[in-house]
């Protein structure tokens, strides 16, 4: 593979360094507006990708209530000159008849991902008592046990 | 005796960096002698007379009944993994890397499942498979956990040579009149997926814009891998107050158009966490951009010492680095030149060089 050769004028650690600490000092100043870039980072963590696990059912019907709503905003670029007017032109042709069907189907989605989180919320739900139900039926079971020994004494 | 190594694409593409490879690696074998054809799955109008669709393939005709080598550009699944599980033929890959389906799976599930699709014909390949190439160290270790032996690596094939050509001059001039009274032009290439984190940009963007420069201006260059993410991506930049053009999304643009963007920009900066290779950055350095990055996967390795990495992206520090390098004449200066230098390194004629001698050594 092709290899670097490039000269190390300026020690690239020690820059990196400098900006690292230059970035924290400015953050830690008085009148920083701490909340402005709080902000910032909490709607970029928002979009990270992020474990998931197939089972989830939850993220299955928050991926649906996503994807449920139709964007309309074909796009009309293109690598190849003068195809984005010809895109520009039909979109404009017919939008009337994608707004209806779009409007429609955007519907339907956002039902069924309605439908999705309840089941989700349900489903969830039941989980919970479950768990608590079986943590009781555990203690039942100890309590029980503890009875049966202390009558055999 | 002439040797014949035909390349099997899934998605020929005019304009990307697997087309363009693909169409420079028969230029090479035939400048060296050797016989090589296109066949490809799908292919776009433009490029379907530069090949073959792979069911016209004939065993005896292009095969040589069996003395001819096939070199699979792996990058999807497709309809040819289990062609060539079938020929008896012998093959080998050139791995283009393939995104991990963890990346997609809260935005398309569909992409997602291709991803693993991928991954499956990637380890049903490898105990045929003669040899493989792979784009980068980084792509070299997935085909070594997979099970190909043996395994080199050899960067992408593209020509710099076609960044020279004239770029769209009403475009350049347009972009460099948006920041004629100051403003930095940050620039990103690349598609828009969950892997190349343009969410990130936007708000180390956002946090350049609020702290550092108010009159800053991004170009997010690149097609659309996901939608739905393109979509959250315009959403972001509204939310963060750098909407309405002063992040600009071009969607697919032309050839002509990707130069004017390189021509207008001041930093190219890459926060994606997973590459291959990534060619924006060589084609950045090549236009004296200095370059900004995330150190993910193979990025550190394709920027070598010529530009500045990170191993943490918070937006403050983006913004800081941003900041630093457009105040510090000297570091942006050593920051060129390293690139200038960098980029010779990924030449045509560097990388034709290292896949003939590689193939040289592998199809025997």
């Amino acid at each position: 593979m092709a290899t670097s050769s490039s000269p190390k004028v300026l020690p690239r650690a020690d820059v990196t360094a400098e900006i690292a600490a230059a970035a924290s000092e400015r953050a830690a100043a008085p009148d920083f507006p701490a909340v402005k870039l709080a902000r910032i980072r909490s709607a970029a963590a928002r979009l990270a990708a992020g474990e998931y696990r197939p089972d989830d059912l939850r993220h299955g019907a928050l991926l649906l209530e996503r994807q449920a709503t139709i964007d309309l905003q074909v796009p009309t670029a293109s690598r190849v000159p003068g195809v984005s007017l010809v895109k520009q032109a039909l979109k404009k042709l017919m939008i009337w008849y994608l707004r209806y069907l779009g409007h429609q189907i955007s519907a339907f989605g956002q039902a069924t991902a309605r439908f999705g989180v309840t089941v989700a919320n349900r489903v969830e739900s039941v989980e919970a008592d479950l768990a608590e139900l079986q943590a009781r039926v555990a203690r039942l079971e100890q309590s029980a046990g503890e009875d049966r020994s202390a009558s055999k004494q | 005796m002439t040797r014949t190594l035909h390349q099997f694409v899934p998605n020929f593409a005019a304009g990307d960096a697997i087309g363009v490879h693909v169409r420079l690696t028969q230029a090479a074998l035939r400048a060296a002698g050797w016989e090589s054809e296109i066949f490809y799955d799908e292919a776009q109008a433009s490029v379907k007379k530069l090949g073959r669709h792979f069911t016209t393939w004939d065993r005896q005709i292009d095969g040589r009944g069996g003395d001819a080598w096939i070199l699979f550009q792996l990058s999807t699944a497709s309809r040819m993994t289990p062609f060539l599980l079938d020929q008896d033929i012998p093959f080998g890959v050139y791995f283009h890397n393939i995104t991990p389906p963890l990346f997609f799976d809260r935005w398309e599930p569909g992409a997602s499942g291709a991803c693993n699709a991928a991954l499956s014909e990637m380890r049903r390949l490898a105990p045929q498979s003669r040899f493989a190439l792979a784009n980068s160290s980084f792509s070299a270790t997935d085909l070594d956990g997979a099970g190909y032996s043996p395994t080199a690596v050899c960067p992408v094939l593209f020509d710099a040579k076609e960044l020279d050509a004239t770029p769209n001059e009403r475009l350049v001039q347009r972009l460099r009149r948006e920041t004629a009274d100051g403003g930095t032009r940050w620039l990103f290439i690349g598609r828009a997926a969950p892997n190349k984190c343009q969410h990130d940009l936007i708000a180390a963007f956002a946090a350049y814009r609020e702290f550092y420069d108010p009159k800053a201006r991004m170009t997010l260059v690149g097609g659309r891998t996901s939608n739905v993410y393109y979509r959250s991506l315009e959403l972001l930049a509204d939310e963060l107050g750098v909407g309405g053009g002063v992040v600009e999304f071009t969607d697919t643009i032309s050839h002509e158009e990707k130069l004017a963007c390189y021509r207008a920009a001041d930093v190219f900066v890459c926060l994606s966490e997973h590459e291959g290779f990534k060619v924006p950055l060589v084609e950045s350095m090549h236009f004296e951009i200095p370059v900004i990055a995330y150190a993910s996967t193979a990025v550190p390795e394709t920027v070598g010492d010529a530009a500045l990495l990170f191993d943490d992206k918070d937006p403050m520090l983006v913004a800081a680095a941003v900041d630093r390098v457009m105040r510090d004449d000297a570091l942006r200066s050593d920051l060129v030149a390293a690139g200038r230098e960098r980029a010779q390194d990924f030449s045509l004629e560097r990388t034709s060089r290292t896949l003939l001698d590689q193939l040289d050594g592998f199809v025997r």
